[in-house]
């Protein structure tokens, strides 16, 4: 966003902050990483939603709380180190405060002229005071304060700011500021109701008639402007309150112990556990080594502690509905109609397949949220910085990625803890690119048809084919609108101290992102089932079969679709109908495109023989015999190639629905499109250069 | 403890700003005329701390750049331009990252 050319819309802010209700907005407004994700968790439960900032790609955390039975509409800004905006996000920050501000102007002005008008300000900020960073903190809240806007100033971290013998006394915070600070800790719940209290007092004292409309700047330039110029004042605000704030914290220390007190250190003046923990960790060595083994530790408990859980719904679960399903409809009579199947085939099918994703993704939620709260994620930004650096990203984009391959769908949660929306959405690019393990088993079979003397080469080799895609189109996108110009940002992050997490809140947390993920996704994935079923159900023209009744897929319409997209992928040397239909398969989950193609090729499901390299197996051999014959034909005689550019394929096309699903949660139907289409066309392009290329030098 | 109603008080004025207003731009000029951070620190009074939050803001607002910042001479092994370094919480001259 060019910040030159924005001004204020007060219709756009107005709807922003007050939607089109009359409850009390409270907006949570902070620098990054001092609470007010878990602040605004702690207030608003599970009743979250994401939202796009008006006319900007910025996603805003929505959600509601509920004080005293009446409902406050709660705002999670981005975090901001200041109101001199130098990322979309802290344009979002700055536009809507301002927007709040110019709005409060205009409500004093009007119930000033008009004393029947109702008098109280309708919009609260929640200002979030983290103690161990306290020097940004109050440099951002001297600029918000300046707008002349509803204040509360509330701390977090006091805990460790005294264990680290820092400024930690909250009342002799509130004498140096002059103003009434209320200390929370959101992770453990401490202090929320003197919170909520001092918020319900603010909404419901805040006696317009009583205040004076504030000089603000009109638009986000000259708001810049005016940070700029009043830079040093600000700068010397900031210190005289952290010095008036030492000096009265002192003396309340001396009056109470009767004696001499040392003085408080200097912020950072001593080194910590965390400094000596810092110095393994964040080594250029060790620190790396470190590192891949936490990354490469998290896929690997992902992938085994969910494996049996997984098991239990596909199998367990999945059988014993469908059993009482279908007892259900033979007790009704209605066994054998298509009633039946579409319960079974079509909705018992999605929920299942929204199911399977619960425990991978609980378990990596976790995971991560471990490394979130215990500090160490800050770090592994610090770490992944250098490399991430060269496709436009910072460090802090690597640990979604590195999650996609695992599976694609935690990435895409993951990427909130980035602070700049394009950050988040070239990452959200990117992310389709990993190799998620559900690929794998493509790998194994492709690898054993088409390479049988090198396939573990073969395998390993898409893992780094998945790296390079990965660079070489972060390396092209960073260089294009809207994702250029991220490396010119400079790179300012917080290391928080290392603290012990807070097991129960990580638990709420990671419930309510499970929670959310299965009202809002899973609809998405059992409307898309309930789609495939429907496609599978309707014969094709002139095929003389029963609705639901069609035994071989490619006599119904799925078959007539897979078969018109089939010419597609002629150039990329694998042009056959059955092949296409695994592809339309794949988009509903990458498990199962082994298992289309078994269907296709008429042979019971080999996914498990190929697995296991069980040579021997009957329907395995044939299934390769099958599918060499039909490559080679598909590809004039390079089957090798075809398969090597359809392994790309499928390493590169659109992710799973259930990805999909999760990516318009997090970022809007646009986005999961446009990453839907984009997929595709990489993958096209690449396995068509592939082939072609191929094709000549063979 | 402030009692509620204090909530709505206006906030005090901060009396003399005239002496930090002028430690600030003795600090703000020494780091615009190159001199490093730790130096600048010493010479003024100053913590590091501040003198960093300080020299991060100039970069953000566009008055000094972040490499000529520094003189000590450990490599970042953040920042991408490789340029110089990185003494106590001030990990590193270019991406300006260091402990809050």
């Amino acid at each position: 966003m060019n910040i030159d050319k924005v001004s204020i819309n007060p219709e756009r802010a107005t709807k922003r902050r007050l939607g089109k209700n009359s409850r009390v907005t409270l907006t949570l407004v902070g620098n990054p990483n001092v609470g007010k994700s878990t602040l605004f968790n702690r207030l608003t439960g599970s009743t979250q939603k994401v939202v796009n900032s008006p006319g900007t790609t910025v996603s805003l955390e929505e959600g509601e709380s509920v004080i005293d039975n009446e409902k406050y509409k709660v705002i999670d800004l981005p975090g901001a180190y200041s109101l001199f905006a130098i990322s979309p996000d802290e344009e979002v920050v700055a536009e809507t405060l301002l927007g709040s501000a110019n709005e409060l102007n205009t409500k004093i002005r009007i119930t000033k002229e008009d004393a029947s008008t109702p008098n109280r300000a309708r919009n609260v900020v929640v200002f979030i005071c983290d103690l161990t960073s306290l020097t940004s903190s109050l440099y951002l809240y001297e600029q918000v304060k300046m707008l002349g806007l509803p204040v509360i100033f509330t701390t977090t971290m006091s805990d460790l700011a005294e264990n680290r013998h820092q400024l930690c006394n909250t009342e002799a915070l509130e004498e140096a500021l002059g103003v009434k600070v209320v200390d929370v800790n959101p992770r453990k719940g401490i202090g929320i109701d003197d919170l909520q209290r001092e918020i319900k007092y603010r909404a419901e004292n805040q006696d317009l008639t009583k205040l004076e409309v504030t000089e603000i700047p009109s638009s986000l330039t000259e708001l810049n402007e005016y940070v700029k110029k009043n830079a040093d004042e600000h700068f010397a605000w900031v210190s005289k309150v952290e010095s008036d704030f030492r000096d009265i914290e002192k003396g309340m220390e001396l009056v109470s112990a009767g004696k001499t007190v040392a003085k408080k250190a200097e912020p950072k003046a001593e080194t910590n556990l965390s400094d000596k923990i810092d110095k393994v960790l964040l080594h250029p060595v060790f620190g790396l080594i470190a590192f891949f083994a936490t990354m490469y530790a998290i896929l690997q408990a992902t992938v085994v502690l969910a494996d049996p859980f997984i098991t239990f719904i596909e199998e367990d679960l999945g059988v014993w509905a469908e059993n009482l399903i279908q007892m259900g409809f033979d007790a009704m009579g209605t066994g054998e109609t298509w009633v039946a199947d579409f319960a079974i085939n079509g909705i018992l099918n999605g929920v299942l397949s929204t199911l399977v994703f619960i425990p991978p993704m609980a378990i990596m939620f976790i995971l991560l949220a471990l490394l979130e709260d215990t500090g160490y994620l800050a770090r592994t930004a610090f770490i992944a910085d250098r490399f991430m650096r060269i496709i436009g990203l910072d460090g802090r984009s690597f640990l979604p990625l590195i999650v996609g391959f695992g599976c694609n769908l935690p990435s895409y949660e993951a990427t909130k803890t980035l602070p700049d929306s394009r950050q988040r959405r070239l990452t959200a690019y990117l992310i389709p690119f990993t190799s998620c393990s559900a690929r794998l088993t493509v790998y194994i079979l492709l690898a054993y048809i088409f390479f049988p003397s090198y396939a573990g080469v073969a395998i390993f080799g898409m893992y780094v084919l998945s790296v390079v895609v990965i660079f070489l189109v972060g390396f092209i996108l960073s260089r294009f609108k809207p994702f250029n110009g991220l490396e010119q940002r400079p790179f300012l992050l917080a290391l928080p101290d290392y603290q012990m997490p807070e097991i129960g809140f990580m638990l709420r947390t990671t419930g309510t992102k499970l929670l959310m993920f299965l009202v809002d996704a899973g609809k998405m994935i059992v409307s898309i089932t309930i789609i495939l079923w429907l496609l599978q159900a309707i014969p094709a023209p002139g095929v003389n079969q029963e609705f639901a009744k069609v035994e071989d897929p490619h006599d119904s319409v799925y078959g007539v679709v897979s078969e018109s997209i089939a010419p597609v992928f002629t150039p990329a040397g694998f042009g056959d109908w059955r092949i296409s239909s695994s592809l339309v398969t794949g988009f509903f989950a990458k498990e199962v495109i082994v298992g289309a193609l078994s269907q296709s090729y008429g042979v019971e499901d080999v996914t498990e023989a190929a697995e296991e390299g069980d040579s021997s197996n009957e329907d395995l051999r044939s299934f390769k015999d099958q599918m060499l014959d039909s490559f080679e034909v598909s590809s004039g005689g390079h089957a090798g190639l075809a398969g090597f550019a359809y392994m790309m394929f499928v390493l590169c096309y659109t992710p799973c629905m259930a990805a999909v699903a999760e990516a318009r949660r997090v970022f809007g139907t646009a986005l999961a499109i446009k990453q839907v289409i984009f997929g595709l066309v990489v993958a096209f392009a690449l396995s068509t250069l592939i082939f072609q290329i191929g094709s000549l030098i063979t | 403890m402030m009692t509620t109603n204090s909530t709505l008080i206006a906030r005090k004025p901060l009396a003399n700003l005239a002496q930090p207003l002028e430690n600030v731009q003795s600090v703000k000029s020494m780091l615009k005329n190159g001199t490093d951070i730790i130096k600048t620190a010493t010479q003024t009074g100053n913590s590091v701390h501040f003198v960093s939050f300080i020299a991060s803001q100039l970069i953000r607002l566009g008055e000094i750049q972040g490499m000529d910042l520094f003189t000590a001479t450990n490599s970042c092994t953040s920042c991408v331009s490789n340029e110089k370094a990185a003494v106590d919480r001030v990990k590193c001259a270019g991406c300006v990252f260091y402990r809050a």
